[in-house]
């Protein structure tokens, strides 16, 4: 059965995935793109700690206690105190909290460096450009959300929650493709659809992620 | 709004529980436990009757899905039926059936898992 209080968020684990081991930057994905992910993120979070839920159409807090998380807790007051008698759908949420990615990001990356898992690094390029870099102080961390996913995608078995969701994140943001080689992304495509498809805040993250690509890809066809 | 219920079914062959209303964030604990229960009492082959069920969330599905991998740890057969329309469209959305059995009536089921 799924932890209801997992030691490190989803957020967490998802950032950690998502930087690239040699250069301690995020693989190349779209801002609005990892702000989408990190919404999602925060949603799972909650639906993990049983203080939200939803069904096809809407999602709804269904306990408004706080979680002691200071991530987590700003965005279940925001849920709470929306109209009862309104519940909104997932995508809704989404983009209500991608808004506030860069900063959810932020505290979540601040976290993982006060739990010594990273180290922060501004620098300069060229004496003008500002680039930062989070190079990855305790592997532990990191190694084990990999081994998860991939556990997950070697079996045939159902996976728990806490998994879906991050195999879903992943999908969403193309991530594999940094975590298998290539023959093996094409041996367990068919695996990570299916796990991806089981929980439904991640299939949100993929279709706005989705219509963000479509949307950046078209700009650039305009160009 | 009518929590959902577990009744063990006078049918012989495997353990057959009917679940009755809802299956949310609020009942789906309650389910979980009795049937653990019952996994932990020996059962190895279990179907939950859906046909009374008529609402189902996120969290209800995981709870099944949880029963499901807890079952198979046990090397047992774990089943559902008798999907009403709303937590059919669930399951197909999440794509449950690729990883548990469906039946449409609860003879189908039993006769499969006995």
């Amino acid at each position: 059965m799924t932890d209801p209080n997992p030691p490190i968020t989803i957020l967490e684990e998802f950032l950690l995935l998502a930087l690239d081991d040699s250069s301690g930057q995020f693989h190349s994905l779209a801002r609005s793109t990892l702000d989408c992910a990190s919404a999602g993120a925060v949603l799972m979070d909650l639906t993990l700690r049983q203080r939200i839920d939803n069904d096809l159409r809407d999602m709804f807090v269904t306990n408004g206690t706080p979680t002691g998380n200071p991530i987590l807790d700003p965005v279940l007051q925001l849920m709470s105190i929306a109209p009862v008698l309104t519940p909104k759908p997932i995508i809704y949420w989404l983009q209500q909290l991608a808004d506030e990615g860069q900063s959810l990001r932020e505290q979540a990356l601040r976290q993982l460096e006060a739990n010594g898992i990273l180290r922060r690094e501004d620098a300069k390029i060229l004496w003008v450009f500002g680039t930062r870099r989070y190079p990855i102080l305790q592997e532990k961390e990191r190694r084990e959300a990999k081994l998860r996913v991939l556990g997950v995608i070697l079996r045939d078995d159902i996976p728990d929650a806490h998994d879906i969701m991050l195999v879903a994140l992943a999908h969403a943001c193309d991530l594999f493709r940094h975590i298998l080689s290539d023959h093996e992304l094409v041996q367990a495509t068919s695996r990570i659809e299916q796990v991806a498809k089981m929980d439904l805040i991640g299939q949100a993250v993929a279709k706005a992620v989705t219509e963000i690509e479509t949307a950046i890809a078209m700009a650039s066809g305009f160009r | 709004m009518q929590p959902a219920r577990l009744e063990p079914s006078a049918l012989s062959g495997p353990e057959v529980m009917e679940l009755e209303g809802r299956l949310d964030s609020g009942t789906a604990p309650l389910v979980s436990e009795d049937v653990l229960l019952c996994i932990q009492s020996g059962a190895r082959h279990m179907i939950l009757d859906c046909s009374n069920l008529t609402y189902m969330t996120a969290a209800g599905l995981r709870a099944i899905m949880a029963l499901s991998q807890e079952m198979k740890s046990y090397s047992g057969d774990f089943a559902v039926c008798g999907l009403q329309p709303q937590v059919e469209a669930l399951f197909t959305a999440c794509g449950i059936q690729n990883f548990i059995s469906v039946f449409g009536e609860q003879s189908d089921a039993v006769a499969a898992l006995s």
